[in-house]
């Protein structure tokens, strides 16, 4: 007799993992407001910096553009991950704690990947769309809570919660796609990683039967739109400093 | 794995706290505190014991985090099924913090010993389970479980060899296996026919009813008693029927809701022993036990029964 079968496990479905009621989730991540809060602040402030930078790498051309953008980035993953997700999340969904380490992954990944950020002025569809999934995560994803009738307290914050944390990231990749020539490894990567949390949170949230489950799974969608498009590279504004040294990966020079 | 080990609340402390202010601030309008039940009992075939046809179930409702005011509104729920005359509450590894909320409520209500403990063992590697069994009982606050279930029938022969051994040596009353969803019922058969178990739990309601072909007949015979878990189908009996008449009959049979006539179907069967809904209201816990009192169904309306839910929903 079998502990693991096929069969069996065929027949479960998602609101069988479901462990927690909505109302305790959304309690939860207030809560975990309350335990971070004025953190939500500089996380913010962080996220309109990348935003700024992202949108004129070559103004910041000494300021190291890429380490500007990642290490906020990175930093917010880690936050999510080991703030959100360990402190907060696993108090309710023990399966939590199993995603830390993919947080701190693509913390590290979004380090390792700096030289791609902030290499030129962002062109083309692939741009338009991340910056309005990062519009969206950093002005739009905290409405979701006051909209939705819950406390304005219980709002999602880019760089405390992982949702609008991730669909910020999504847009930065976007736009830093739409200044290389190729797609990197680091930036396929983190992208993958990203679209598996929208999935995990979409399931979640559309098991609840909450109607922000549109949230992640319409960001996934447009990321994957905006990262199949053909590449639109700029050479306006370049920065002149390109430290990975990979020819292929900057604007090509008229 | 979390372990939930928050500071114990006292009962002073839940009154005292602002998570008291909210239980207290329920308390005049819930209504619950002036209804008596005296639920029927049920014996335990192996042991001769009485239990209350009616338990409380944890999956979900009592994983509520580290939340104090939700902590205490769980509390106010295990009060008012004590108040009722409940006695047993089931929970699992599994339920996220459901057993630290337990755990806190009894020693807040000062119900430790008086409980009915239903836990289990989940956990695949059958050498970590004393571990995860002595975890348990810390997060439960209880001297010791009277029952103690191989979850799922994960790891079974390991768990069962571990959970005869703490029965022989006196630290735990009762052994059982659990299955859900009618998963494994062809498992679940095999092993009552041959291990000597005290309880088996299983889904079985009005719309799921594949356990009274085999395993309820067969808990009979082999002198099982029987919990029945998803008596609402986790709200999916119930909700779709809120608003829908009761059948004229229902008066007849004491029932007053629907839950109570789902719960009377269920123990309607002789082989089962209690019915261990879950629920966040403490009017909910009282109206569930006192569907174990008065008649019981016969075969005639549990027919009727399920013709008319299976057409509402």
């Amino acid at each position: 007799m079998n502990t693991w079968r096929l069969d069996t496990w065929l027949t479960y479905r998602p609101e069988d993992f479901l462990m927690f009621s909505e109302p305790v989730y959304w309690q939860m991540i207030q809560t975990h407001n309350a335990l971070f809060w004025p953190a939500h602040i500089l996380t913010m402030l962080a996220g309109l910096g990348v935003l700024v930078v992202l949108g004129n790498p070559a103004g910041f051309a000494r300021f190291r553009p890429g380490l500007l953008i990642a290490g906020p980035l990175a930093a917010s993953w880690m936050l999510a991950g080991f703030g959100f997700l360990g402190l907060s999340y696993a108090s309710i969904n023990w399966a939590a704690e199993w995603l830390i380490p993919l947080f701190v992954f693509q913390g590290v990944l979004i380090l390792l990947g700096r030289t791609d950020f902030g290499v030129g002025v962002p062109s083309g569809i692939a741009a338009v769309l991340g910056f309005g999934l990062l519009a969206y995560a950093l002005a739009g994803y905290p409405l979701l809570a006051p909209l939705a009738g819950r406390p304005v307290a219980a709002a999602e914050v880019f760089g405390v919660a992982p949702d609008p944390t991730v669909i910020g990231t999504l847009g930065v990749l976007l736009i830093a796609r739409s200044s290389l020539k190729r797609r990197t490894a680091p930036l396929s990567l983190a992208l993958a990683i990203s679209i598996v949390w929208c999935g995990v949170s979409w399931i979640t949230l559309d098991t609840m039967n909450t109607w922000e489950s549109w949230s992640p799974a319409v960001a996934a969608l447009v990321a994957l739109i905006g990262w199949s498009l053909p590449n639109a590279v700029s050479t306006g504004g370049t920065p002149k400093a390109s430290r990975s040294g990979r020819a292929a990966d900057r604007p090509a020079a008229r | 794995m979390t372990k939930h080990r928050s500071k114990p609340v006292s009962r002073r402390t839940l009154l005292a706290g602002s998570a008291g202010a909210a239980l207290t601030a329920l308390l005049p309008k819930a209504g619950w505190t002036d209804q008596t039940t005296t639920p029927s009992l049920r014996t335990i075939p192996s042991s001769g014991a009485r239990i209350p046809a009616v338990g409380l179930g944890s999956w979900i409702t009592f994983n509520v985090g580290d939340s104090p005011v939700l902590r205490a509104q769980c509390a106010e729920v295990m009060d008012a099924f004590f108040k009722a005359g409940g006695k047993m509450i089931d929970s699992s590894p599994m339920y996220g913090s459901a057993q630290s909320v337990i755990g806190d409520g009894l020693r807040a209500l000062g119900r430790t010993d008086t409980v009915f403990s239903a836990d289990k063992v989940w956990i695949s590697d059958t050498d970590d389970g004393p571990d995860q069994i002595a975890d348990s009982r810390a997060l439960w606050q209880v001297p010791k479980f009277d029952l103690l279930q191989v979850h799922n029938l994960v790891g079974w022969e390991g768990h069962l060899r571990t959970l005869f051994e703490m029965k022989q040596s006196g630290h735990l009353s009762c052994v059982g296996l659990t299955t859900s969803h009618g998963r494994r019922h062809q498992d679940l058969a095999e092993i009552m026919a041959r291990e000597p178990i005290d309880f088996v739990q299983l889904t079985y309601n009005v719309r799921d009813r594949a356990a009274a072909d085999r395993l309820l007949p067969l808990a009979q015979d082999r002198g099982i008693a029987v919990i029945v878990n998803r008596p609402f189908r986790r709200g999916g009996l119930t909700q779709p029927l809120e608003g829908q008449p009761l059948p004229d009959w229902a008066g007849e049979v004491g029932a007053d809701t629907w839950a109570q006539l789902l719960l009377k179907f269920i123990l309607a069967h002789p082989a089962v022993t209690t019915a261990i809904p879950a629920t966040t209201k403490p009017h909910h816990a009282v109206e569930n036990l006192a569907a174990s009192t008065g008649p019981v169904l016969d075969a005639d309306l549990s027919r009727r029964l399920i013709s008319q839910v299976e057409s509402l929903t």
